[in-house]
């Protein structure tokens, strides 16, 4: 007896052809969107402004170096563009102790405390304060 | 099955899901599928009403779709699927909606007679010439047929 082939054997009646038509199986339809598909699509999100987070940071790490490098230049070119000589210097205790103890006299010393910007430096030049002072001495 | 039959009405399958859609959201705002005689009859009778409602929105012939397949056919046969498709295609949309009801929807003549609003004998013989012309189309295409 041959094997019957219910697609390709010639179909006679309609029990036949229906059975026939019901081997073809409607599709499913598509899935609606749920919730796991949004959860995915806002991690997705997060992960795309964690990305650009991340190259920013970079980024700026990058640049802050050169930034660095270039701001003691301008730092350095402003003060001399200005009077160097005159530029205010704090008065510290670490700074009054060496005054005193590297200054010729009690009284050069109180005079570099006082006007700081006019003092000796004491590593062998002089000011011009205390050149005066030393010619009314004389 | 729904959406198949819905296919077969609305012509393209985006329209026909949301045609499907639209029935199962009202359903569930109105929460009353229990109070229902027969939910299956009901449900093929709404999407009818929902796709209809769109066609005669949208106040055009709907042109059946054949980039979309429609079924899984038997074996990966998708040349005999696309068969189907045109000979289903080629009904009219009164015999087309009987076959798949009757084939697919595994519906009886009394309750397609109910959801297409006509008689149930009517919708016998409907379905017998449905399904004649449905063979004589899938035959006289394909080979195995033709040797009938």
């Amino acid at each position: 007896m041959p094997i019957h082939d219910p697609i390709h054997d010639p179909i006679h009646d309609d029990e036949q052809f229906e059975r026939y038509l019901k081997q073809f199986h409607p599709l499913a339809p598509d899935a609606l969107p749920t919730e796991k598909h949004r959860s995915a699509r806002s991690t997705f999100v997060l992960a795309a402004w964690a990305a650009v987070a991340a190259v920013a940071i970079i980024a700026l790490l990058m640049l802050y170096p050169r930034l660095r490098q270039s701001t003691p230049r301008d730092n350095a070119a402003q003060w001399a563009g200005g009077n160097s000589a005159e530029t205010p210097q704090s008065l510290t205790i670490r700074s009054a102790n060496a005054l005193l103890t590297h200054a010729p006299s009690f009284e050069a010393a109180v005079d570099a405390l006082a006007t700081p910007s006019r003092t000796t430096s004491f590593d062998g030049k002089q000011s011009a304060l205390d050149v005066l002072s030393k010619d009314s001495k004389l | 099955m729904l959406l198949l039959f819905a296919v077969t009405i609305a012509g393209d399958r985006g329209r026909a899901q949301d045609a499907v859609h639209q029935v199962f959201l009202r359903m569930l705002e109105a929460g009353n599928l229990r109070q229902i005689a027969d939910p299956k009859a009901y449900l093929f009778a709404s999407v009818r009403n929902a796709v209809l409602n769109v066609k005669k929105a949208q106040q055009r012939n709907v042109v059946l779709e054949e980039e979309s397949a429609w079924f899984d056919p038997p074996q990966r046969d998708y040349a005999a699927e696309l068969n189907l498709r045109r000979a289903l295609g080629a009904l009219p949309e009164d015999q087309r909606e009987v076959v798949v009801l009757r084939v697919w929807g595994e519906l009886t003549f009394i309750q397609i007679a109910e959801i297409l609003g006509i008689s149930a004998n009517t919708a016998a013989s409907c379905y017998r010439y449905a399904l004649a012309r449905l063979r004589q189309v899938m035959c006289a295409k394909e080979d195995s047929c033709a040797n009938s």
